[in-house]
């Protein structure tokens, strides 16, 4: 029989953020039983992968612990919001010389990840069992996760079950997947042997070298034959691969089956565009109830500390679930040594978690937490960590549509609360848009710093789509039809060139409109008149300061040019600037992108001058990218 | 199965799982007009790996081709 899959049973009443050595998670527990017998730990998998599957991973937990299964999903070493085994020569000064992975960095002399991972693993299966009172356990991995996921189990005589979603079988291929990736973000050939640096990864050439020689075809079980351990895989289409783990494993006495991940597809599916279908997590449910069912504890439960810090050179990090019935969650990342009474509100970029894409907001908060100044990353409602409302609780909620305001509100208050007199909100694209109408909802706002900020105001019924077809110049529509394969694709009403044509033609006739009302302005016979400069207007009136951040391409300029003038010029009059920083994509992939950026974003809390632009004026960059971009 | 058809099998595979609109497969199409992301790419090449034991981007001195046709000659090349 099918095991219904559980809503969640309500705010927070279940799921509790925990520390276990210097890394992040939740416990999903029902807190009637607290414990028992049968624990899952769930295994995320890294990057891209672990931002899609966020949402999916939170609802497994929940609808586990609901079933009476207490479960742990956690971030490894360096990712998400764990601590960061770097040293102190690496992305943060002086950062976790003394943190809990000191001593296995130093061995291994360049942070080798694939060896914490693991270790954190079996460190989080110890937690999970002396927590919980659990004597056996189930292990879910997706994608790298699930080869973490596998290798642990081998060497654990307490696993009951194996989940292997999507699994990465071979981690040479995964390793390949990983530098063609890098490449064509970067356009700079990748070599293994050279070590990786992509998003937030910065994987040694040993790291990769090891990862690389992963193939859970050879797969040793210890204790074989492991006769009682149930290992499932949910391929994403059928293999030699998989069918070769299947004959290995069950030559080892372990039983193997195989699912297919199409109903969990949606796991790892971007989840920018419109609604999101969830994936379906019941055939996964069932399989766990089947192979090992609930029940109480046998042993008795360790009671979970309540306070929960994670604690670096520079910062203390405290979990805070906030507002109307502790339904939102965030982290206050407090300086050890704070020099400011400022502090920053970090918002979601897009619907990805709140540490966001290559942990852009953790390093932001770290790197603030370095110059003496504190910061609160959170989650929106029904994004990341933070609960929708009632009757939408699994719900991914909408990227411009829902009104963020209140949530930034709450975590001012918060901050308010903690001791912060002035307050900074920060967004990177659709957070930066929330960000700019928080700011003209809440007057505790005193500065808004908004990284490649998409649009001004979102209409009903506006798509992504539309947003970034409106952006794209009329350049670069002359430059398609020159495209051997546009004719033959508008020929068979591919493209859609009559809606292409008239959001052109729409688009140059506001901007005709809107310079006509520009000189009107400037002449003092009329107030603003268009609802942005309105806005940049009653910011500036509360005395608000405002600096856009704009990779050189980013489609946002468009937005901000098109009130604003060339280069954004016009910005001055209303006590705002517009900055390009060059290298910086669209989600700042890259390393020195991030932290050109935080820079930026420091100085301008210090009111300080940075020159990243080098010394040129914005719209000169701009029109040498383009150019550059064209050619 | 051909080198050819395991590719668009392979890429019609990564844009269902992914979630992505899929243009009409041509030789001429431009992989970037293609529907799939850099990710997917990345995927793609990794899961041939797997599928055909071939890796043309191994040496590191391979660019990605522009065309779909060129991409499929790349790995058909690699063979002889």
């Amino acid at each position: 029989m099918a095991a219904a899959v559980p809503t969640f049973l309500g705010a927070r009443r279940q799921a509790r953020p925990v520390v276990l050595n210097g890394n992040f998670g939740w416990l999903h527990a029902e807190p009637e039983t607290a414990g028992g017998d049968v624990a899952i730990l769930l295994c995320p998998p890294l990057s891209w992968d672990a931002l899609h599957s966020h949402h999916s991973l939170r609802r497994l937990a929940d609808a586990f612990a609901a079933l009476g299964y207490p479960t742990l999903r956690f971030n490894y070493p360096g990712t998400g919001d764990s601590q960061d085994p770097t040293g102190p020569d690496q992305f943060y000064p002086g950062q976790d010389e003394t943190g809990p992975y000191a001593s296995q960095i130093e061995a291994g002399g360049n942070g080798d990840y694939w060896s914490l991972w693991q270790d954190s693993l079996n460190q989080a299966a110890v937690w999970l069992r002396e927590t919980t009172g659990a004597r056996r356990l189930v292990l879910a991995g997706v994608r790298i996760g699930a080869t973490l996921a596998a290798l642990v189990a081998a060497t654990r005589n307490d696993v009951a079950g194996l989940a292997l979603l999507a699994p990465v079988l071979r981690g040479k291929s995964y390793i390949r997947q990983l530098c063609m990736e890098a490449q064509l973000e970067t356009g700079i050939s990748v070599k293994p042997e050279d070590g990786l640096d992509l998003y937030e990864l910065r994987l040694s050439p040993e790291t990769v070298q090891r990862i690389g020689t992963v193939d859970l075809q050879t797969l040793r079980f210890a204790g074989a034959p492991r006769v009682g351990l149930h290992v499932a895989i949910f391929e994403q289409s059928s293999s030699r691969l998989v069918d070769g783990c299947i004959d290995a494993w069950t030559r080892q006495g372990v039983s193997v089956c195989s699912h297919s991940f199409d109903p969990l597809a949606p796991m790892l599916q971007q989840t920018i565009h419109g609604d999101t279908q969830l994936a379906d997590l019941s055939g996964l449910l069932d399989w766990v109830c089947e192979i090992a069912p609930a029940a109480p504890p046998a042993n008795r439960p360790a009671p979970v500390i309540d306070k929960q810090m994670l604690v670096a050179a520079d910062q203390i990090e405290t979990p805070v679930c906030f507002g109307d019935d502790a339904r939102l969650f965030g982290i206050l990342c407090r300086p050890l040594y704070q020099t400011s009474d400022i502090a920053v509100v970090i918002g979601n970029t897009g619907r990805d978690p709140h540490y966001g894409v290559a942990r852009f907001a953790v390093e932001f908060a770290r790197h603030l937490a370095s110059q003496g100044i504190a910061s609160f990353r959170i989650d929106f409602a029904g994004l990341g960590d933070s609960i929708g409302p009632a009757g939408q609780e699994d719900v991914l909620s909408p990227l411009f549509e829902t009104d963020r305001s209140a949530d930034i509100s709450a975590a001012i208050d918060v901050l308010q609360a903690a001791g912060f007199r002035r307050v900074a909100v920060h967004g990177l694209c659709s957070g930066a848009y929330h960000a700019f109408h928080a700011a003209l909802a809440d007057p505790r706002v005193e500065a808004l710093l908004l990284v490649n900020f998409p649009v001004f105001f979102w209409q009903p019924g506006d798509t992504v789509e539309q947003l970034v077809r409106k952006q794209a110049p009329p350049a670069h529509y002359a430059a398609k039809l020159l495209q051997r394969d546009f004719w033959a694709r508008l020929g068979e009403r591919e493209i859609a060139f009559r809606s292409i044509l008239m959001t052109q033609f729409r688009r140059l006739g506001e901007q005709a409109k809107l310079r006509c009302l520009v000189v009107l302005e400037r002449l003092g016979l009329i107030q603003p008149v268009n609802p942005a400069r309105r806005a940049m207007a009653t910011l500036q009136r509360r005395g608000v300061r405002t600096i856009f951040l704009f990779g050189p391409v980013d489609p946002g300029i468009a937005a901000v040019e098109e009130v604003f003038g060339r280069g954004a010029t016009e910005l001055d009059a209303f006590g705002a600037q517009m900055c390009i920083i060059p290298g910086v994509d669209h989600h700042i992939s890259g390393r020195q992108a991030r932290l050109a950026t935080i820079t930026r974003m420091i100085d301008f809390i210090n009111d300080r001058e940075t020159v990243v632009t080098d010394g040129r004026p914005a719209a000169d960059i701009i029109h040498h990218h383009r150019a550059a971009v064209a050619a | 199965m051909s080198i050819r058809a395991t590719i668009l099998e392979q890429i019609t595979a990564i844009a269902r799982q992914q979630n992505k609109h899929l243009v009409p497969l041509t030789d001429q199409l431009h992989l970037v007009d293609s529907g799939l992301d850099s990710l997917c790419l990345a995927i793609l090449v990794a899961n041939l790996e797997d599928e055909l034991e071939l890796d043309p981007f191994a040496s590191g001195t391979v660019a990605v081709p522009v065309t779909l046709g060129d991409f499929i000659g790349l790995y058909e090349a690699a063979t002889v």
